[in-house]
């Protein structure tokens, strides 16, 4: 009876875990596929043609122009610094849950084993 | 059973995304700070022509200023190449750059006012070499100077041999054009755009 009990709550803690494991994947598989997704948008707009000639008039008073030469802000342009860094984070990520599902595997084989008695 | 075919799953999603930045790394670069984008062309000669020129993605003026007095010139430039990166064609061709407004009506060049709708338009000039402020009174610009054709203004010719060569590019924007005007009736965001053609042609 007490055997049979241990049994039932060992297998319904293997369940939980496994569910948080499952869980775990499915998530780093979401992120991914955010990531992956905005790498393939920077490549989309590189691919257009045309040189977009971009400027800024601030709304607050100003004093004295100057004729410096104009600064690039490179904020409105996914780099292709920043695009190959989301395509590293994703596969980091990637990687990432791959070895969850793998240690995972790996307590469920080791706990399923049949135990000596 | 199951286990096994979620792993290989995974492996597969993991070569699909070294694909992915094997593909971003050819395209993506950064040879240009604001990125560039290729003119290309594909002529069908016995001889296999192509050419690959390169220029920016972006020319970015930054924050424009109002200025206090129009006594004096008030330019903000940007400075930028225009590259013959590969020039595979016969000795006696080139390749011609042409450039223009995207939008233009008169044949200048503008920048208008974003998410308005009655749109305030800068305008700015063309130069085909280096411009500054202490040198802007002895060059004149393309804009100014030359008719434009269908395809606007020349701005440079790349011969055969040249693969590897700059053309250098400079936009001038002339801040008096804010002056006496109300700020909360310009402020905001500008954008235009120049297009580009690229011609082959063969001499003689």
């Amino acid at each position: 009876m007490c055997s049979s009990i241990t049994t039932n709550s060992t297998a319904i803690s293997e369940m939980k875990r496994m569910k948080i494991c499952k869980r775990l994947c499915l998530l780093f598989a979401a992120i991914f596929l955010v990531f992956i997704t905005g790498s393939l948008t920077a490549f989309a707009v590189y691919a257009d043609g045309g040189t977009q000639v971009i400027a800024h008039i601030e709304t607050s008073e100003s004093s004295t122009a100057t004729d410096s030469s104009g600064e690039d802000d490179g904020g409105s342009i996914l780099t292709g610094e920043d695009a190959s860094v989301y395509v590293f984070v994703s596969s980091v990520l990637l990687v990432a849950s791959v070895f969850v599902i793998y240690v995972c595997m790996k307590i469920d084989r080791s706990n399923s084993s049949p135990s000596n008695e | 059973m199951k286990t096994k075919k979620i792993i290989s799953a995974v492996i597969a999603g993991i070569l699909a995304t070294t694909a992915v930045v094997s593909v971003s790394a050819a395209t993506l670069t950064d040879a240009n700070v604001d990125g560039s984008t290729e003119v290309k062309a594909n002529i069908v000669d016995p001889g296999s022509v192509s050419y690959v020129i390169t220029i920016p993605d972006t020319a970015d003026f930054g924050t424009l200023t109002q200025p206090e007095s129009i006594e004096t010139d008030n330019y903000k430039f940007y400075e930028f190449s225009v590259e013959a990166t590969k020039l595979d064609i016969k000795s006696n061709q080139g390749v011609t750059v042409y450039m223009k407004d995207a939008s233009s009506a008169d044949n200048q060049f503008y920048i208008s006012q974003k998410n308005t709708e009655t749109p305030f338009t800068i305008a700015y000039d063309v130069y085909d070499t280096p411009v500054n402020a202490e040198n802007i009174d002895r060059y004149e610009a393309i804009n100014t100077t030359a008719e434009p054709g269908q395809y606007g203004y020349h701005l440079c010719t790349f011969l055969y041999g040249s693969e590897g060569e700059t053309q250098p590019v400079t936009l001038a924007l002339n801040q008096n054009a804010l002056f006496g005007k109300a700020l909360s009736d310009i402020a905001g965001d500008y954008s235009g755009t120049i297009t580009f053609h690229s011609a082959l042609f063969e001499r003689g």
